[in-house]
């Protein structure tokens, strides 16, 4: 069904020349795409900046390329390839990423298209007793520990556990077989593990 | 942690990162920007295949040249949003083409190289908003407070963002470009804060507490580019920039800035509280130590006690200056301009909600830096002292 809507939206910009469409886009993996950039730079300014270039970059994709079968997985795929390129440039600051789960920006909870949040950062909400908490408070150490991982392992757990993408579309955003997805993401997560 | 409490992580790995969200302006702001390159880009390519269809291969081929000059007229003629660029750049907060004119900036922002290139254009842009400010500020519209609101809103998370990216360009860029970047912040944010200072005048309280958010937000981003002008000090390049003078001179302008602060602040509590202070405050001694009057209230006592620990970050500042030590120094600006920024926040809530104080009769305040000695704040009584601090300083430094 997702894929359905992003179809849509595909069809609207290239026979109707809908720029909005492409905003609706937007307004669809925005959020996501700076997250997942954010695993990877851990800066919310060059989280951003990423974020920018990667839809821009995409726009121009789209514009000139016949066939897109997948516009999530090319959102990522392109997200990926600029923070490679950031990475080329230059070496990443480091920032907790604590910081970031736990500060509290001011949050006037926006509702955009297509069930993308925006602006509820607090997740003090969704603990409920102390169990909830030391949960919570020992995922917000795995995020962490994530970025020990090296790249290809960082990129499918989060792809898989925090966007909760199928194999097959990770396998295309990373240019890999299925299989070899599944494989790295069983390896990733008995490497998480033992990071300890 | 076990296996098991491993697996439990992994479940709630999704819900804890999904508390990373960027910021809801920027999205809408960067939205914008993309949408009206989304729009301009499929405009060019209207009028192309319109100029195709006209213009047939073999034709073009002959006449490529005055063709493409035609579809660029064509490009421009339906080219809706260039014209709305144009139009919008003069626009105000608050007006239909605003939006426009902010994310034409985003866009000019997206484009440009390199960080730092990114750093100068908002620090441009920063300077743009207190422009729109003080033009709303000057003008009889009806909505004038809730609009220079929204400037100043607009300007304090634009400072905030210009703060946050010179740390980071500071641990990538070559340390020339970012000592050149952090002069430019240093020298925009204490024009930002004059220029603030002067568009509060005659504006309703709850907007006077927002301009006063984006002075602090000023300050906050001119103290981290004096931070990152002393970090990068050393390196040769930055060296034959700016000599060690400039940079004492950069540091005592920002320490300047903050008395200021202080002074105004504080004779804005000393307002408030009308003629108790002129009776039973002593403000001011070798040490910067507040004398609290017997009949404050609770909230002016507090605002004393940030006075003075205020001033007295403020000495030690001073004193590291003195000692020329730049290490250190570079901390404590941070702290000081904290301190500072506390002390102002409170005199505007003074301001716009006076403490209630029964035993005290309602005076004029003209007295208060005249009539006694012992007020020394007031940037119009300066008191020779050999204190470390002094908030009556209104001369600026060399």
């Amino acid at each position: 069904m997702p894929q359905l809507i992003d179809q849509f939206l595909l069809y609207r910009i290239r026979t109707k020349r809908d720029a909005e469409a492409f905003g609706r886009l937007y307004d669809r993996y925005a959020a996501a795409i700076y997250r997942f950039v954010f695993h990877k730079v851990s800066s919310p300014e060059k989280a951003e900046d990423i974020t920018s270039e990667t839809f821009l970059k995409s726009w121009e994709y789209l514009l000139n390329n016949a066939e897109v079968r997948n516009v999530r997985a090319l959102f990522y795929q392109v997200a990926r390839n600029r923070v490679i390129d950031s990475y080329r440039k230059k070496t990443v600051a480091a920032f907790s990423i604590d910081e970031a789960v736990t500060s509290s920006p001011d949050d006037a909870s926006t509702e955009v298209e297509g069930g993308v949040e925006l602006g509820q950062r607090d997740v003090s909400d969704h603990s409920r007793g102390k169990d909830r908490i030391e949960a919570q408070a020992d995922a917000a150490l795995l995020l962490k520990r994530m970025s020990g991982l090296k790249e290809d392992f960082q990129d499918v757990l989060t792809l898989r556990l925090v966007e909760g993408l199928g194999f097959a579309e990770i396998a295309k955003i990373l240019d890999k077989t299925t299989g070899n997805v599944r494989v790295m993401f069983h390896r990733a997560l008995k490497a998480l593990e033992e990071l300890k | 942690m076990s296996s098991r409490e491993f697996n439990r992580s992994l479940k709630d790995l999704k819900k804890v990162a999904s508390g990373i969200r960027p910021d809801p302006a920027w999205v809408s702001r960067t939205r914008s920007a993309i949408v009206m390159r989304a729009r301009k880009d499929l405009v060019e390519r209207e009028a192309i295949s319109t100029a195709r269809y006209f213009f047939p291969s073999a034709l073009v081929a002959a006449v490529r040249g005055p063709a493409m000059a035609l579809a660029s007229v064509v490009l421009v003629i339906l080219g809706g949003s260039i014209a709305s660029v144009r139009a919008a750049e003069n626009s105000l907060p608050g007006d239909l083409l605003y939006p426009v004119k902010i994310a034409a900036e985003q866009t000019q922002i997206i484009f440009a190289k390199t960080d730092t290139d990114k750093l100068s254009l908002k620090a441009e842009f920063v300077g743009r908003r207190v422009d729109e400010m003080k033009v709303i500020a000057a003008s009889d519209t009806p909505e004038k407070d809730s609009r220079i609101k929204q400037a100043a809103e607009g300007l304090k998370r634009d400072l905030d963002t210009v703060k946050n990216q010179l740390h980071d360009v500071a641990s990538d860029a070559p340390p020339a470009q970012v000592a050149e970047a952090a002069k430019l912040i240093d020298q925009k944010s204490a024009e930002l804060a004059v220029a603030l200072k002067d568009v509060k005048t005659g504006m309703s309280d709850s907007a006077k507490t927002t301009v006063t958010e984006a002075e602090v937000a000023a300050s906050s981003a001119g103290v981290r580019a004096v931070q990152v002008l002393i970090s990068t000090h050393n390196v040769p390049e930055v060296k034959e920039m700016m000599s060690d003078a400039e940079l004492l001179s950069v540091i005592q302008n920002r320490i300047h800035g903050m008395e200021t602060g202080i002074t105004d602040a504080t004779q804005k509590i000393l307002d408030t509280n009308g003629t108790s202070t002129e009776k039973n405050l002593m403000i001011g001694s070798a040490t910067g130590t507040l004398s609290v009057p017997k009949t404050a209230t609770t909230s002016t006592k507090e605002s004393f006690d940030q006075i003075t620990s205020a001033r007295t970050t403020l000495a030690e500042t001073k004193q590291l200056v003195a000692e020329n030590n730049l290490g250190a120094l570079s901390d404590k600006l941070s702290e000081a301009a904290k301190a500072v920024a506390t002390v102002e926040k409170t005199a505007e809530e003074l301001t716009a909600a006076p403490p209630v104080c029964v035993e005290c009769a309602p005076k004029p305040l003209e007295s208060n830096a005249t009539s006694s000695p012992s007020v020394m704040s007031s940037s119009t009584n300066p008191e020779p002292s050999a204190a470390p601090v002094q908030a009556t300083s209104t001369a600026p430094p060399k």
